[in-house]
């Protein structure tokens, strides 16, 4: 056994008494080591010399009136909390570590572009224009995603009720169907609504017609889904109408930019939402960078 | 030499040692091991329970092969249990010897 793994298992084996009291035991088996080396002799065979490890601790030990297995026991628990200890403060470093990583990069970033506008007021306002529009995006880019949802939402479950009606149709004659289909095929205004009820009051004195519920259900569907579709348009269009000029450019940039992904690539949607997700932090970190940028431009 | 006669008599010969001048670690077993081979790491832990007992002080004093020195130096709690451990081991051994000379004589 080596100085230093003695001195260490000693250590470990004393984890129960006070640190000063540890200290102090340690130090004298490291300086009686130093002694002997400078008696011309080995390390190991001084360690040598103390005799079986186990009978050593155990008559440390026994100096203070502890227990043997009291102490192991002890001991056995502390490590086991130093090693969660240590696995928290790890993982806790690493993740710390991660986001210094991202603020150093923003701040170097930061710095560069404000260096590189810094030399004219006409720099500086192409600056400040960036960064709105990134603010802009940043704004808008989520209610878009938002949005999308809710008006593809709406769209599929119009078509749900589309086939229904569809279907329905089926059980009609020929005419009465032709008749549906350019009710169906007309924009959902409410002439449409109107007409189609019309046609309703009028398939009921026919005997072979379809019961009256479900063609009543199908239409208040569609009837509903229309308001539905307007209310959440003028709710989700106010923050729009309230955005500016460069609310309107982040809009369609962004807009354009979800189109091309979804329409142009054919990407499955994890993958669209993936690349959105990193679209996002990067509008994020570069916005971030402009504010900062800004800030210094201004303070200074 | 039998270990249990050992440990009985280990505390009076380090009580004497540290009597004559403060001793070190190092030299006090040295010292020992003039009178009695013992294995050097029951010394320390024989150090720590005397010196809780109170029957030493320590202090620390630099030292040229290394980390300081600790020395250790007999308390008056200490002197007395001397006297004391010394006399009964005077009473001890030479009531011992007389039985052993005593059946010596007998045979």
């Amino acid at each position: 056994m080596t100085k230093e793994a003695f001195l260490k298992s000693l250590r470990t084996e004393l984890t129960i008494l006070k640190l000063e009291e540890i200290d102090d035991i340690v130090l004298e088996y490291e300086s009686h080591i130093a002694e002997h080396l400078a008696n011309g002799l080995s390390e190991e065979e001084a360690i040598e010399e103390f005799g079986n490890f186990d009978q050593l601790v155990q008559g440390i030990l026994e100096a203070y009136n502890i227990d043997k297995d009291y102490a192991s026991n002890y001991r056995k628990k502390v490590q086991q909390k130093e090693k969660m200890n240590d696995f928290v403060n790890k993982s806790s470093n690493t993740i710390g570590d991660m986001f210094d990583n991202v603020f150093d990069y923003i701040n170097e970033f930061s710095s560069k572009i404000y260096s590189y506008f810094e030399k004219s007021d006409k720099a500086r306002t192409i600056l400040i224009l960036a960064l709105l529009l990134t603010f802009s995006i940043w704004i808008e880019g989520p209610w878009i995603l938002f949005l999308g949802i809710v008006v593809m939402f709406v769209v599929h479950q119009a078509n749900k009720q589309d086939k229904r009606a569809t279907h329905s149709n089926d059980e009609l004659g020929p005419e009465k169907k032709a008749e549906n289909e350019t009710v169906d095929g007309d924009a959902v205004t409410e002439d449409s609504i109107e007409a189609v009820n019309k046609n309703e009051s009028e398939t009921q004195h026919t005997p072979k017609s379809r019961p009256k519920p479900r063609r009543r259900e199908s239409n208040t569907g569609k009837h509903l889904i229309k308001i539905i579709l307007v209310t959440f348009l003028i709710i989700f269009f106010i923050p729009f109408i309230g955005s500016l000029f460069f609310g309107a450019i982040g809009l369609g940039a962004a807009a354009i930019t979800l189109i091309f992904i979804l329409v142009r690539t054919g990407l499955s949607i994890f993958a669209t939402i993936t690349l959105i997700l990193i679209g996002l932090l990067i509008i994020f970190v570069t916005t971030l960078s402009l504010i900062i940028a800004i800030l210094k431009a201004v303070m200074k | 030499m039998n270990t249990q006669f050992k440990k009985g008599v280990l505390e009076i010969i380090v009580l004497e040692i540290v009597d004559q001048s403060d001793r070190y670690g190092y030299e006090l077993i040295t010292e020992v091991s003039k009178v009695v081979d013992v294995e050097k790491g029951t010394i320390y832990p024989l150090l720590k329970r005397m010196t809780n007992d109170k029957l030493f002080t320590t202090y620390l004093m630099e030292s040229n092969e290394g980390p300081p020195r600790k020395y250790y130096k007999l308390t008056a709690l200490g002197k007395e249990r001397l006297v004391i451990i010394k006399s009964e081991w005077e009473l001890f051994s030479s009531r011992v010897n007389d039985f052993l000379k005593g059946s010596a004589n007998n045979d």
